[in-house]
């Protein structure tokens, strides 16, 4: 069990470790956060070379991931921003809790939804509810987040707006420029949240529903309703609670990506979050916070993995720790 | 003897930057269902004013967050750090809207007091302060001077201003600098207004480090001063009461950062924000003015927008004539500029460059029958009838006016092969290099009309940008003196004579100027579009709601 452990966490620092060089060369190969600066006719060659050598540019590229790698490893230093002149994890920081209170939302919603909706889906299974659930499972699913973004703006934030006569919904932002306060907050929050949430209780929704299923078909809850129990406790405590396992795992795994923010739905409502930072720093080649935002994101990935197969063993006697 | 200099700064370096030609797909991917969306609706009225703020507070909506608040040192080259300052931070000169300069902490225009060495004298206005209430006076000017030579701070450039020989302060008021002998700077007054050229006070930032001092607050002696900075969100000005000027209309501004078009106009349209400065695009004037309680301000910018010829690739001028006379550029710009009413641009320069803007390009109209016959001589001669076309993916202006040009130059027997990429690879590497046939990019025209480093024979990249591999030694030397030229209209008759002989090589076809749209809440009144460097701001003071 140990040596198990020991193994898995090994396996995940190599992982990691590659993911890192990856991470590193894709920055490095994408857009020359000088080509700005190049273009501009008023900036000579000299001026060119001299801020390239004040960030460390004009070092080849394996020197510049050994020192970038270094300063994170033994320091837990991202380095400075290119563009903001800070350091990056000050940067960073900043934007976590926007990120956490957005994701986290969206996920309490997802769960409290798509839960009971997949056990009452599976139980009636093929009514018109059930039918119509797939069905819109299968819209939610292959929607485009930043199309359904927009759509909620103008039908929620625009149309509603002006037909209610009063602002419900805020289309951008966090908070009101001087406003404050739970509400003003819950009012911004709530459409970035349905759109995220439409996507994944359409996702999570049918993996509960089958994974009820599956457990509705199984010998022990033909027993228990032999046994005389009521539908109820059948359902519920007997079924349920097996059929929460796939559930749960994939919360915890959706937790890993809680942390990443989710780039497209923060740009498009302006939330100040983490992928809104991402989408930001790549836009102005800002290369030392797109690659500490990645690299965290890959980590937490690769964390709530280990989390999960760790969690696994210790539930489920059938996985083998050889 | 490069007078490289200023200020033709190419499209993503300024002013309308990276959001239009530098984009990653994720903002690609939203415009591209901007017309979806429009035809949903569009007209929901929404009463705009109160929503973003309260009473006297305007909310912008812009495009882009500012990486830091100093524009002259790395990373503050972004349009947003001399927008979200224009109203704390002031120059010497101030651009207005027809690209003229004036004064704004100078006392009256800059004067020539010596033509060899050329040196420039002004003098302050009287009274100045800084919003501490502290006096702004040539020293301020002077310990500018220092701050931009001094080698330990991250200025991004220091052309110009390395090339004065002596920077004085007479007296209180006066600030007088010579250049070197052999280096008169003709575009002297872009070191004083536009970009980069703002005063920093003395009594604040001596002995501090400056590479450090602006990054999240600045202080100035504008008509606002910093208040907030939210990162990531928003940032707020604040009216300066100490102001030396009329005090400002407004209380409070504060820009939220917005970068998706889409979400902009949604947000003007339900009243969260007061202002937008969106990033054209097709059809947009037209979703703009059918929104109840806002009115649209539209005028031709700065950023002309042209067909270029890599001269190596296309040597043969009867095949470029040809595709000058193919290209109906009236109908294209009808297309691209729907709702606004626009001509094609007819030069390099842009009109509003008085004295210097000739319209050379101007007999060169739809005419394919002429077209079909330069096809045929040109093939006699060897050229070859099959040409691609590239420019920056993702870009629906672009690509749109390369299909309209491809239909068009099937019409007179020229096959157009589309093949374009991402702007970074597209200006990084395939314009340096010149790996395309046939392009279209945009440069940015500034009060000062120098094309220097575009047109001339000796300034093939890497030294300067004439990626068209264009050598013309007549047109070169014209360039190159009318930088040394200091009386106006001498200046003015070399840069005509340059564009009318440019023509006759036909390196590049101008086709137009990107508009400028503001999109304004009906009860905001000041606006008035400012198509330079100087940016939406510039008269910020003069802003209030009626």
């Amino acid at each position: 069990m140990f040596a198990y452990i020991v193994r898995r966490t090994i396996f995940s620092i190599v992982v990691l470790f590659f993911s890192s060089i990856v991470i590193f060369g894709l920055v490095a190969l994408g857009p020359d956060p000088l080509t700005e600066l190049k273009l501009n006719p008023r900036v000579t060659q000299a001026d060119i070379e001299r801020i390239s050598a004040t960030y460390g540019l004009d070092q080849p590229l394996p020197v510049q991931y050994g020192i970038w790698i270094r300063d994170i490893v033994l320091h837990g230093d991202f380095g400075t921003s290119f563009k903001q002149n800070a350091s990056v994890n000050s940067i960073i920081v900043l934007r976590i809790w926007p990120t956490v209170l957005l994701m986290g939302t969206s996920l309490i919603v997802t769960v409290l939804i798509a839960i009971p909706f997949g056990i009452y889906s599976a139980i009636k299974k093929y009514s018109a509810l059930d039918n119509a659930g797939t069905f819109l499972s299968f819209v939610g699913y292959s929607m485009p987040t930043f199309w359904l973004g927009l759509i909620l703006q103008l039908v929620l934030g625009v149309y509603l707006t002006s037909w209610a006569g009063y602002r419900i919904f805020y289309i951008s932002g966090m908070t009101s420029a001087n406003g404050g306060g739970i509400v003003d907050l819950l009012q911004h929050l709530a459409l970035p949240v349905i759109t995220l949430s439409v996507i994944s209780v359409a996702e999570f929704s049918r993996f509960q529903r089958s994974s009820m299923l599956d457990v509705l078909a199984s010998d022990y809850l033909r027993t228990a309703r032999a046994k005389g129990l009521s539908q109820r406790v059948v359902y519920l405590k007997h079924a349920l609670r097996n059929a929460l396992l796939p559930t749960v795992t994939l919360v915890a795994l959706s937790i890993g990506l809680i942390f990443g923010g989710a780039v497209v739905t923060e740009t498009v409502f302006a939330w100040p979050g983490l992928g809104f930072l991402l989408f930001d720093s790549l836009n102005k080649g800002d290369f030392n916070v797109a690659r500490a935002l990645l690299l965290i994101g890959a980590a937490l990935v690769v964390f709530c993995n280990l989390l999960a197969d760790i969690a696994y063993s210790l539930v489920d006697p059938r996985v083998r720790f050889d | 003897m490069s007078v490289e200099r200023d200020r033709q700064e190419e499209i993503g370096t300024n002013r309308i930057s990276r959001r239009s030609f530098l984009k990653i797909s994720g903002a690609g991917l939203a415009g591209a269902t901007l017309l979806g969306v429009a035809g949903c609706g569009g007209g929901g009225g929404q009463q705009g004013g109160g929503g973003g703020g309260g009473g006297n507070t305007l909310t912008v909506g812009y495009f882009e967050e500012p990486a830091i608040l100093n524009s002259f040192i790395v990373g503050g080259d972004l349009a947003a750090t001399a927008d979200v300052t224009a109203g704390i931070q002031q120059s010497p000169l101030v651009i207005l809207p027809d690209l003229t300069f004036s004064p704004q902490l100078a006392d009256g225009m800059p004067q020539i007091v010596n033509e060899s060495p050329l040196t420039i004298e002004y003098k302050l206005k009287k009274g100045l302060t800084w919003s501490d209430s502290k006096p702004l006076t040539s020293e301020d000017a002077k310990f500018t001077y220092d701050l931009i030579m001094d080698p330990k701070n991250k200025i991004i450039t220091r052309t110009g201003w390395e090339d004065i020989d002596t920077f004085e302060t007479p007296d209180d008021l006066t600030v007088r600098f010579t250049f070197k002998k052999d280096k008169p700077f003709a575009p002297w007054r872009t070191l004083l207004g536009g970009a980069e050229t703002q005063i920093w006070p003395k009594h604040i930032y001596e002995g501090e480090d400056f590479n450090k001092v602006a990054n999240s607050e600045v202080v100035g002696s504008g008509p606002f001063k910093f208040k907030e900075w939210k990162k990531g969100q928003s940032l707020t000005i604040v009216r300066n009461e100490n102001y030396w000027g009329k005090k400002a209309g407004l209380e409070e501004v504060v820009f939220r950062f917005i970068p998706d078009t889409n979400t902009q106009t949604a947000s003007l349209q339900s009243g969260e924000v007061h202002f937008i400065n969106p990033h054209p695009d097709i059809g947009l004037l037209n979703k703009l003015r059918s929104f109840e309680g806002v009115k649209v301000l539209v005028a031709s910018g700065t950023v002309w927008e042209h067909v270029a010829f890599n001269l190596e690739a296309i040597p043969n001028l009867k095949m470029r004539q040809a595709i000058a006379y193919g290209l109906n550029r009236q109908l294209i710009v009808d297309e691209i500029l729907k709702g606004q009413d626009a001509t094609p641009l007819q030069s390099v320069l842009v009109p509003e460059q008085k004295p210097y803007y000739t319209p050379a390009w101007a007999n060169y109209t739809h005419d394919p029958d002429k077209a079909k016959e330069l096809v045929e001589q040109a093939k006699s001669e060897g050229a070859s009838t099959e040409i691609t076309f590239s420019t920056t993916s993702g870009e629906r202006l672009r690509e749109t006016l390369q299909q309209i040009a491809q239909q068009q130059l099937k019409d007179v027997g020229i096959t157009v092969d589309i093949k374009n990429t991402s702007a970074d690879t597209f200006f990084g590497q395939w314009t340096v290099q010149g790996k395309f046939e046939m392009a279209e990019w945009a440069w940015l025209a500034n009060p000062d009309p120098t094309s220097t480093t575009l047109f001339s024979a000796n300034q093939v990249p890497p030294k300067g940008q004439n990626y068209y591999r264009y050598k013309n030694d007549k047109v070169t030397s014209l360039w190159e003196e009318s930088d040394r030229t200091v009386d106006e209209n001498k200046r003015a008759d070399m840069i005509r004579q340059a564009q009318e002989l440019m023509v006759e090589d036909m390196p590049v076809i101008p086709v137009y100027q990107w508009p400028v749209i503001y999109g304004i809440v009906d009860n905001l009144s000041g606006p008035q579009v400012n198509p330079s460097l100087a940016g939406p701001f510039w008269n910020i003071e003069d802003w209030k709601f009626t």
